[in-house]
């Protein structure tokens, strides 16, 4: 990668990481100022435009499970992101494949939220391909683990479709995941699977692991990083445990 | 100043780059769990030490 790449990429993580900080205020019963003025704040706004990208779905998160109101205003930057990094055309590589993925997930929660989306194209395409071609074979649930955490803002209420069904159907390889992540101390892979673990024993599903105490041992250990923090929030939610 | 009014057409390859990298992060590069390996080298010096060490001694038998 040249060194403009990573310069992008070190930005573009730093703005996901401060949104995601503003996001997580909403859930400790701070006021969420919503996308828009977070955006217009930034001093770079094409990075916080690509920001806005990769937190995705999340960024709705304080509408879906807190019940804040969307404006117009936030609905716009959202198009604004996808119109700056427009989205994947053929899913031929497994980086296109999550990216197409997750720009669906975003897609589909903003048309189910406020009646419409970013670009009608991609809100009113079928998903873009097969569970299985994202996940790969449970079987080999190392390396499927991986791919779900991944995914991990599919891990939101509302957004449902194939791969939270394969990913549903898949408790044991997403428990051993999420295990061998703590194990190895991967605490960022660990909340994004905790995500998912705490999405299927929220819709009743049997988990060979208990969702609460994986949760807080991630607390206890992941640090402090807001994206982090902000996937913990989203499964302490999700399984009825007061925000830390 | 407006949002709109700022972005351009398209991000550059570098940034569509960096996204697409940071959508797909690939898990941490921390070793696994340790987990019991025998190791090769560890039998042979076993077997060897084995070999060249004196034999046990014998009682002298009583006459």
């Amino acid at each position: 990668m040249t060194t403009d790449g990573r310069i992008a990429q070190l930005s573009i993580a730093d703005a996901a990481a401060t949104l995601a900080g503003r996001i997580l205020d909403a859930f400790h019963g701070d006021e969420f100022t919503g996308l828009a003025d977070h955006v217009d704040s930034c001093a770079d706004q094409v990075v916080a435009l690509g920001a806005v990208r990769l937190v995705g779905a999340d960024v709705f998160a304080p509408h879906l499970l807190l019940s804040r109101p969307l404006a117009g205003r936030d609905v716009a930057v959202v198009a604004d992101s996808f119109a700056y990094f427009p989205a994947v055309g053929e899913p031929d590589t497994h980086e296109r494949r999550v990216t197409a993925w997750r720009d669906w997930a975003t897609a589909t929660v903003l048309t189910r939220l406020a009646g419409t989306g970013p670009d009608e194209a991609v809100v009113f395409a079928p998903p873009p391909d097969t569970a299985s071609a994202v996940l790969g074979p449970a079987d080999a649930w190392q390396q499927w683990s991986v791919h779900v955490a991944q995914l991990s803002p599919l891990a939101l209420p509302e957004v449902g479709g194939p791969v939270v069904e394969a990913v549903g159907r898949e408790g044991k390889a997403l428990a051993r995941g999420a295990v061998r992540a703590v194990l190895r101390r991967d605490y960022v892979n660990a909340a994004r699977l905790a995500r998912w673990v705490a999405l299927l024993s929220h819709s009743g599903t049997r988990l060979p692991l208990d969702p609460v105490l994986l949760v807080e041992q991630i607390r206890l250990h992941g640090g402090t990083g807001p994206r982090l923090l902000l996937d913990l929030a989203v499964a302490r939610h999700q399984l009825g445990i007061e925000p830390a | 100043m407006s949002v709109q009014t700022a972005v351009r057409s398209v991000a550059t390859p570098e940034q569509q780059v960096a996204l697409g990298r940071l959508m797909a992060e690939p898990e941490t590069s921390v070793s696994d769990a340790p987990l019991y390996s025998p190791q090769a080298a560890g039998l042979a010096l076993l077997l060897a030490l084995l070999l060249v060490s004196p034999s046990v001694p014998e009682e002298p038998k009583k006459k």
